[in-house]
């Protein structure tokens, strides 16, 4: 199922450990996520023809993993609807809008580890994904693309999942392929240690 | 588009056309649920919309109950002050009800606000619309004027709201009334009553409400709007 190969890849972004907001985990496995250094883009099919790709700006979220025993990790991921940008304002906010993600009643993306388990060299992470007010089970391969030391420890990991937005109650346009039902995102994340 | 306006335009032609304009809010309420069903899903029912509330469903059940008001008062089950309290009472449970989940996350104070002013408002307009409908003479001409009221928010909740849906939704109703109205062509008479100013108004006041609240719709659009029914005031009058 599509969905399933998304959820790795928003599992790879949320993998990340925790954010802004979000209250930080305490570990030697836990990570937030810098929020500045993660990305979160997206590519639908625009009228059948051509690739469009849109961001989120801000992704913030935790993530708690031990290499050796990554079963017992959990990820927690979350992404402002108000971030999406397409470049054109007017259409930033029809996404925003009822059409789309109705971020008026559904605020956030959201990802919460259910399941975490290695597939090779990467993650199978699955949970639950809440985009406009339908939670859905996702699971995503997430791959490490990285640790080092800058200003303090930091981990990459990336994930690149499909979704079929119909699933989530969007399907604005689907019906006359005016915007593809698959929506491919691929999420980024640089995770560094929480502040204590 | 057309998955949104048949349902209510078939379903207007058909009851309409078998019982009369009576018969314009049932099928104006099972053509909105059907628009739904196929433009989106078939709305949760408001036992599960009670406990994950969405804006949109609750307009749509909240105009469901509206018409059933109006289909009683029309068979004259439920009229006189027990039907305009029961109209402005679900005026004001639909802006509740439309705004639940948004409202949760406002402080009291915004909820009043918000919550207080789109009840009141929405009352005012089932208010106005049934004593226009009632005052008014007989005829096409309030309904015409009705369809043009509908198809305007329609058009200001895509155009200024960037809300495909609820436009869409806005103009079933529209298309409903419109579609009731050409059966006057093989049926006469057709003509809309007080009861039907309780579906209408509602309509007009919770669209609005939720063209604001739920999409972009500007402020100051939706008080020149939701202004406009009355207009329906100036229309000839019944003769004594």
């Amino acid at each position: 199922m599509k969905l399933h190969l998304l959820l790795p890849v928003l599992l790879a972004a949320f993998t990340v450990p925790a954010t802004l907001d979000a209250p930080a985990p305490a570990g030697d496995h836990d990570w937030a996520v810098d929020t500045g250094h993660s990305s979160v883009v997206f590519r639908v099919k625009h009228a059948n023809v051509a690739n469009f790709y849109g961001v989120f700006n801000e992704i913030r979220g935790t993530v708690s993993l031990d290499p050796q025993a990554p079963e017992k990790g959990a990820v927690s991921l979350v992404i402002p609807v108000a971030s999406v940008a397409t470049r054109d304002g007017k259409r930033d906010d029809h996404l925003k809008g009822p059409d789309f993600f109705n971020a008026k009643e559904n605020p956030d993306i959201t990802f919460t580890s259910t399941k975490i388990g290695k597939k090779g060299d990467a993650l199978e992470v699955t949970g639950d994904l809440e985009l406009a007010g339908e939670k859905k089970p996702v699971t995503m391969t997430v791959q490490k693309t990285g640790e080092g030391d800058f200003y303090g420890p930091r981990v990459g990991y990336e994930a690149t999942f499909t979704i079929k937005r119909s699933e989530f109650g969007m399907d604005y346009g689907v019906a006359r392929n005016a915007l593809g039902d698959e929506v491919t995102v691929m999420v980024g994340l640089e995770l560094v240690k929480p502040k204590k | 588009m057309l998955q949104g306006t048949l349902p209510p335009i078939a379903a207007a032609l058909l009851l309409v056309s078998l019982g009369g304009a009576r018969l314009l809010p049932l099928a104006a309420g099972l053509g909105l649920l059907v628009a739904y069903g196929l433009l989106k899903r078939w709305p949760d029912p408001p036992t599960e919309l009670w406990f994950a509330p969405n804006g949109t469903e609750w307009l749509l059940w909240c105009l469901a109950a509206a018409a059933v008001l109006a289909l009683l008062e029309h068979f004259r089950l439920w009229r006189g002050r027990l039907a305009a309290g029961s109209a402005v009472l679900l005026g004001g449970l639909g802006a509740w009800l439309v705004l639940a989940k948004v409202a949760a996350r406002w402080p009291l104070a915004e909820t009043l606000l918000h919550v207080g002013l789109g009840g009141l408002v929405t009352a005012g307009l089932a208010l106005l619309l049934r004593a226009s409908l009632h005052r008014a003479r007989p005829g096409l001409l309030p309904a015409i004027a009705v369809t043009v009221l509908l198809s305007a928010d329609a058009a200001l909740l895509v155009g200024f709201g960037g809300s495909a849906l609820l436009g869409q939704l806005c103009g079933a109703l529209a298309a409903a009334v419109g579609a009731g109205l050409g059966t006057a062509l093989w049926r006469r008479p057709f003509a809309l009553g007080p009861g039907d100013g309780t579906w209408l108004g509602i309509a007009h006041g919770l669209f609005l409400l939720a063209g604001v609240h739920l999409a972009s719709l500007p402020w100051l659009v939706a008080v020149f709007a939701a202004a406009a029914p009355a207009l329906l005031l100036v229309l000839p009058g019944r003769t004594k």
